[in-house]
């Protein structure tokens, strides 16, 4: 009777392996294994990506080690260092990157009118890298380029615009966003400068689509708001208190601080009625056309929007999520919430109002 | 002074600079070597400013980039802000800096050379360490000296605050508005021939009054490059006026250029309108600077050198004790900041269950690329000290010792780089090496970086040198001639030992500028190639300042260990007050 119930869990255990065996072989399209090969047989891969150590473990950690064999060539700098050499290397016959990384504005404006991108479906051959369930609000609505072919936002962190310091500011003080404009709080706000690309530009827009723009250009006129570039400077001024109300606070700089057991008592204010959005920050690529190294960079785009590629994002990248859904959360308060109609901010149908913005505050901002 | 020349000498020297006509190719050489440096990147930046088309479409040239660079709200108020803070901070810093070289090269006072290290270290220290420090000691906030003095009587309602005109300005003299006038300064004092004064002396002048009627105008060329170059810095200068000014609505040129030239994706056009502006404010002090420098007789150093000091008497230890008080001031606080906030849990927070550690230091010791980028910085840093010195003191010699057609041309084009901030100039220089084919080949690896140092820094080297050669008498020179040395033979074995102190000044300057200076790399640098800095700026950018902190006293370690080696060389075979 024993060895009867031995041998049928035995049978049980082989059968379940061989079914995920067969699973895990359907997985993965025929003719994977020689992309594998060949991407090993060019044996490097050269990505120009966001800056910071960060960033570069989130991006190419995993995939280093999955493929020693592959050697990472990472060059991380910030889109407007980045975008206006890549444009001119390529004007100049020079074809050194495969893959581009990073905010979608500068590559959407500079990158893509001269040609730089090669359609991204027809790179995508594993089933589980575009499958539609496992993407919020589907595969396709990450794509962040009119035609929706060339660029492609994997990053699913919602915009967080407004952040108090609760020693200072009770939270339920301000009850919606809008509340901002009201002269108690003038001189006691930092904001990232949006007269930049950046978070702060994008608060701005935001706060420009939710209350129109009489508001935001009053707003950035009149509230003695503190604008910096410096996003530890504005981190620190919040969590010190001497600022306590923070406009575009990075959260990836709140969680240094939180990891050392400082600015606990920095809190986000919710308001449900403020336009909801997905700021990708830097969570977005392209395959560059004419790239060197073609297996390897179709190898790494596959796996980038794997549920592998993606957790190493959303857990290593200093609290940024992604829009898969099979993922760790990186960050709960910026979470994507099911059954909410997210706007794109960064798409290149925004570029023109993001331009838009940045002029007004040029305008507006006092100097 | 030079003393009679016999009728031979002069002949000699004749057949000596006609010889010099294969010196006429080295001066065409020479100018056609800085001019394709300097003046292609410089025009492909001016054309570019009449480009009215992003950088992603084809050239469509007219005047709307100069129209909107110039209608950009508050321009002309950043541009008065400039100007306000260039010469406050030069009526403030010159007299102090003059004071203070005299002091340490022509008095007896204690510790001279100590303290002259001290201001190398203070000059040698990142502006945006220094400003970070003070930030963290005026936050009128909370600032420590500010909380610390609050409950003081009398002073306790003073509050300190570092983000006003005159904070921005105390940053600036404390970072290296006082350190740079020492270190350019007090070499030429040093060479000073003691003659007139002690002839001031005799005459029954005060040690004061001689140090201002005849010390002083002595060092006039010195001064009027040290105020040139001090004053064109102001509109190239932006980090301490972004930290400081930007908080409170004050900003200046430099400040505006940076914004367009960053914004996504950059208006290089707009910017390259406005750094345009600067060529024209050049175009006046060239030749201003040649007509003052060259209207009155400087030679300090002849035959008949005698280098002597001032006994101070009673002075001695109240000077020695106010030039100690500013070292202080000038080297504690970034030393304190760079070296303290890399032991500290967060820097800047001292009320933490743990508020040092020694993590950041495991963890920066534990990174490969900072090996990596150790290693790339001592190649680019010391290839630029070493070529960028002998290139430039070459250059300064041909300005001021010849009479070869063309030198106002190569004084012209040694100038015109500081006039162009650095966003700018790195996207020269991409557009040189990527536009001429020669280089391409090298695109992506470390000789370009290499040629990018050597050539950086280019107006003050060439600068010291010329300052240095007016004060220097020819009579050595031509006796190296009469004993039938040539040219190069008299270059190597005479000008370059009399000039041993500027060629290590200007070589530790260009080691420095190579380890610090990150913006006219940023475009050809790979990760292969990237050196400290570049790992500094992309620890910042992590949020990571506490290692950022460790990776600048690295680059801190590396600049002073090669200043007190190439010191050390340069006091020994130069010349020293007795």
């Amino acid at each position: 009777m024993m060895l009867k119930r031995l041998l049928a869990f035995t049978a049980w255990i082989v059968l379940a392996l061989s079914f995920a065996g067969t699973a895990n072989a359907q997985a993965k399209p025929k003719d994977w294994d020689a992309l594998v090969a060949a991407a090993e047989k060019e044996g490097q891969l050269s990505i120009a990506g966001p800056p910071g150590d960060t960033y570069r473990s989130a991006l190419i950690g995993w995939f280093q080690k999955k493929f020693p064999k592959i050697r990472v060539e990472y060059n991380g700098a910030s889109g407007r260092d980045q975008v206006p050499r890549l444009a001119r290397e390529r004007q100049s016959g020079v074809f050194n990157w495969d893959i581009y990384i990073g905010g979608p504005t500068s590559p959407l404006g500079a990158l893509k009118p001269i040609g730089a991108f090669d359609p991204l479906p027809p790179e995508l051959i594993l089933p589980e890298a575009t499958d539609n369930a496992k993407w919020h609000d589907g595969f396709r609505s990450g794509f962040m380029d009119v035609e929706e072919k060339l660029y492609y936002a994997f990053d699913g962190t919602t915009s967080d615009v407004l952040y108090v310091n609760a020693d200072i500011v009770a939270p339920s003080e301000i009850k919606a966003y809008k509340d901002l404009a009201d002269s108690k709080w003038a001189g006691k706000i930092v904001w990232e400068d949006p007269r930049q690309e950046g978070s702060g530009l994008n608060s701005a827009l935001l706060y420009k689509l939710t209350y129109g723009e009489a508001f935001i250009r009053k707003l950035l006129a009149e509230q003695k708001i503190i604008f910096t570039r410096d996003r530890r400077q504005l981190t620190e001024w919040i969590v010190r208190g001497r600022y306590p109300l923070a406009v575009s606070l990075p959260s990836d700089q709140l969680k240094i601080f939180l990891e050392k057991g400082i600015g606990k008592n920095v809190k986000q204010v919710e308001d449900a009625h403020f336009i909801q959005s997905i700021n990708p920050g830097f969570g977005a690529f392209g395959i560059l056309n004419r790239r060197p190294h073609p297996n390897a960079a179709k190898l790494y785009a596959n796996l980038l929007l794997s549920v592998e590629g993606q957790t190493s994002w959303a857990k290593q990248s200093g609290g940024r999520n992604s829009r898969r859904s099979d993922v760790p959360i990186g960050d709960p308060e910026a979470a994507l919430k099911p059954g909410i109609k997210y706007i794109q901010s960064q798409t290149e149908k925004m570029v023109a109002q993001r331009q838009l913005m940045a002029k007004i505050s040029r305008e507006v901002i006092p100097q | 002074m030079a003393g009679p020349r016999i009728p031979a000498v002069g002949a000699r020297l004749r057949a000596w600079r006609g010889s010099l006509n294969g010196g006429v190719i080295l001066m065409a050489l020479l100018i056609g070597v800085m001019g394709f440096y300097v003046i292609y990147p410089l025009v492909l930046i001016l054309i570019n400013s009449f480009n009215t088309a992003t950088i992603a479409e084809p050239p469509v040239y007219g005047l709307q980039a100069w129209r909107d660079a110039f209608s950009e709200p508050g321009i002309w108020r950043s541009l008065w802000n400039s100007i306000r803070v260039g010469v406050t901070l030069q009526i403030v810093a010159l007299p102090i800096g003059i004071c203070i070289s005299w002091l340490l090269a022509r008095t007896n006072i204690y510790g001279a050379g100590v303290f002259e290290l001290f201001f190398w270290i203070s000059f040698i220290m990142p502006t945006v360490a220094t400003t970070f420090g003070w930030m963290l000691l005026l936050d009128p906030n909370t600032g420590l000296v500010n909380t610390t003095i609050r409950g003081w009587p009398i002073i306790g309602s003073i509050t300190f605050d570092i983000y006003s005109f005159w904070g921005i300005i105390w940053a600036h003299l404390v970072s290296n508005g006082i350190s740079t006038k020492v270190m350019l300064m007090t070499p030429a004092f040093r060479r000073m021939d003691a003659s007139l004064e002690e002839a001031s002396r005799m005459s029954g002048a005060s040690t004061w009054t001689t140090m201002w009627r005849i010390t002083v105008p002595m060092m006039t060329p010195v001064i009027i490059v040290v105020v040139l170059l001090s004053v064109i810095r102001i509109f190239s200068s932006f980090e301490t006026e972004l930290l400081l000014g930007v908080p409170w609505g004050f900003y200046v040129y430099s400040t505006k250029i940076v914004d367009l030239a960053r914004q996504e994706p950059p208006l290089v056009n707009q910017a390259a309108a406005l750094g345009s502006i600067i060529l024209v404010f050049l175009a006046a002090v060239i030749p201003l600077q040649r007509r003052l420098i060259s209207r009155r007789q400087f030679t300090t150093v002849t035959g008949h050198f005698k280098p002597r000091i001032v006994d101070l008497g009673a002075w001695r230890l109240p000077a020695t004790l106010l030039v100690a008080l500013v070292v202080f001031i000038l080297d504690f606080v970034p030393i304190l900041s760079v070296l303290g906030g890399s032991f500290m849990t967060r820097f800047g927070f001292f009320h933490l269950p743990k508020t040092w550690t020694t993590e950041y230091w495991r963890m920066a010791l534990g990174d490969p690329r900072l090996t990596n980028a150790l290693e790339n910085t001592l190649i680019v840093a010391v290839s630029a000290a070493v070529i960028g010195a002998t290139l430039f003191s070459l250059i300064g010699y041909v300005i001021v010792r010849t009479k070869l057609p063309g030198r106002s041309i190569l004084d012209s084009i040694c100038w015109l780089p500081s006039a162009i901030p650095g966003v700018l100039s790195g996207l020269g220089l991409l557009w040189l090496f990527l536009g001429t084919p020669v280089f391409r080949p090298l695109y992506g690896t470390i000789f370009l970086i290499i040629i990018a140092y050597i050539l950086g820094g280019i107006t003050l080297s060439t600068q010291i040198f010329k300052a240095n050669f007016v004060q220097l008498g020819n009579e050595l020179e031509e006796a190296s001639r009469m004993s039938g040395a040539g040219f190069w033979r008299t270059y190597w074995t005479v000008v370059l030992p009399l000039m041993a102190q500027t060629m290590v000044m200007v070589g530790v300057i260009k080691f420095m500028f190579a380890a610090q200076h990150a913006s006219s790399i940023i475009l050809l640098a790979t990760s292969e190639t990237r050196t400290l800095i570049l790992l500094a700026l992309d620890q910042v950018f992590s949020g990571h300042r506490e290692v950022a902190s460790i990776t600048v006293v690295f680059i801190m370690t590396l600049t002073l260990g090669v200043a007190l080696i190439a010191r050390s060389f340069g006091l020994k075979v130069g010349i020293r007050a007795e």
